[in-house]
């Protein structure tokens, strides 16, 4: 985004089409919950989402966090879409959503940047840890075989370091 | 237009973005506006009050000056904060106008508990108290407008709760400068003709602010 915010055509493309992804899959889950679902509402979202950001792209601040902005975005306007389309939901086929559902949510290269900044800030080893356990899905054991540490160690590593993801991702929230 | 479509097309307007100022100072901005506006507004039709330098002595008065500084500030800012999408609801500034605007009329109760209530009530509700509502809202309206066209800039992403800020923001600067022209001394005066319209003006934005500041 903070390419795209200097007129940069090819970062902004590749941004807007990570966010189509994410937002297929936010807007197809929502508004099924909201009982509004279709594949034309959900495209209607997208497509209404996508010119807000492109709209309101300035107000982005580069210094926080990205996806945080357009979710916040995002449900402003699925808010103002369920207000205005208060009818009931019209119940399509699986194979209709399929190509929804099956959209990687977390293939945004975007959140991958969020996390990444976030992960950062972690000392070398529990992001190391933090990373096998959860990002590559290791169990504990194999964590623990690899990095030479105690399984009962390891899970207080990643115990502690979500918690201090938590704490740096409010403290974000609060700046 | 499939979604692929208009990604190309959003792509090609790709163009640099000039970034809002920071909150605080779009707060700092605004007030330094509608304070030069409330002078120009004193140098050109109102006129001081005569015994401003009596009660500018006095600390009731001097608190209920701080606790309307304090609303215009903090409402202004929480105004700006909301119209960032992604940022956390601004609690602390939002409690700070809460308190602030309770502390205004906690000012008031000491010059209330001194008045015999007949009177108060007598000399201070009355048909000419009006003009004082009306010249709140003629000195709020311009710095309101300002504001409201600073936060519609922005990305108010809770419009009822933004426009409420502007409300706020517009009574307590309309109530601020008024504090310098109107000379009635009765609280009850100021209780219904310059505190009870900052709180209206705040339940119109919230009323309002739903569709006028829709994106």
């Amino acid at each position: 985004m903070r390419q795209a915010q200097q007129g940069d055509v090819a970062s902004y493309k590749e941004l807007l089409e990570g966010a189509r992804v994410i937002l297929l899959v936010y807007a197809s889950r929502t508004l099924r919950r909201m009982g509004l679902h279709d594949q034309g509402s959900v495209d209607d979202l997208v497509q209404e989402t996508l010119l807000a950001v492109h709209a309101k792209r300035h107000t982005y601040d580069p210094a926080q966090l990205f996806t945080p902005w357009l979710f916040a975005i995002a449900r402003y306007k699925l808010i103002d879409f369920g207000r205005s389309r208060k009818r009931a939901g019209v119940v399509v086929g699986l194979e209709q959503v399929e190509d929804v559902l099956e959209a990687p949510v977390f293939a945004d290269p975007t959140t991958e940047t969020d996390l990444k900044v976030l992960m950062e800030q972690l000392p070398k080893k529990t992001r190391l840890i933090l990373e096998l356990v959860k990002l590559e899905g290791l169990s504990i054991a194999e964590t623990a075989a690899r990095t030479q540490m105690s399984e009962s160690a390891i899970k207080v590593t990643v115990h502690r370091a979500l918690k201090a993801l938590r704490l740096r991702l409010s403290k974000k929230d609060m700046e | 237009m499939s979604h692929k479509d208009l990604i190309e097309k959003l792509a090609a307007e790709a163009s640099v973005v000039k970034r809002p100022l920071g909150a605080g100072i779009s707060t700092a901005v605004w007030v330094g506006c509608s304070i030069l506006l409330l002078a120009a507004a004193f140098a050109t039709v109102l006129t001081l009050r005569n015994d401003l330098s009596s009660v500018a002595g006095r600390v009731w008065f001097l608190l209920n000056l701080l606790s309307l500084v304090a609303v215009f500030i903090f409402a202004s800012y929480a105004g700006f904060v909301s119209s960032i999408p992604g940022r956390a609801r601004p609690v602390k500034a939002l409690a700070a106008v809460q308190l602030a605007l309770l502390g205004f009329f906690l000012t008031l109760i000491p010059s209330l508990l001194h008045m015999p209530f007949e009177n108060s009530f007598r000399l201070g509700i009355n048909l000419s108290g009006l003009k004082c509502t009306c010249a709140l809202a003629l000195l709020g309206v311009v710095p309101a407008l300002l504001l409201f066209f600073a936060v519609r800039r922005l990305a108010p992403v809770d419009r009822s709760s933004t426009a409420k800020m502007v409300g706020l923001a517009m009574g307590a600067m309309g109530a601020f400068g008024l504090s310098f022209d109107c000379m009635v001394p009765n609280a009850v005066h100021i209780l219904v003709y310059h505190g009870l319209p900052i709180v209206l003006l705040g339940l119109a934005g919230v009323l309002v602010g739903d569709k006028i500041l829709r994106w």
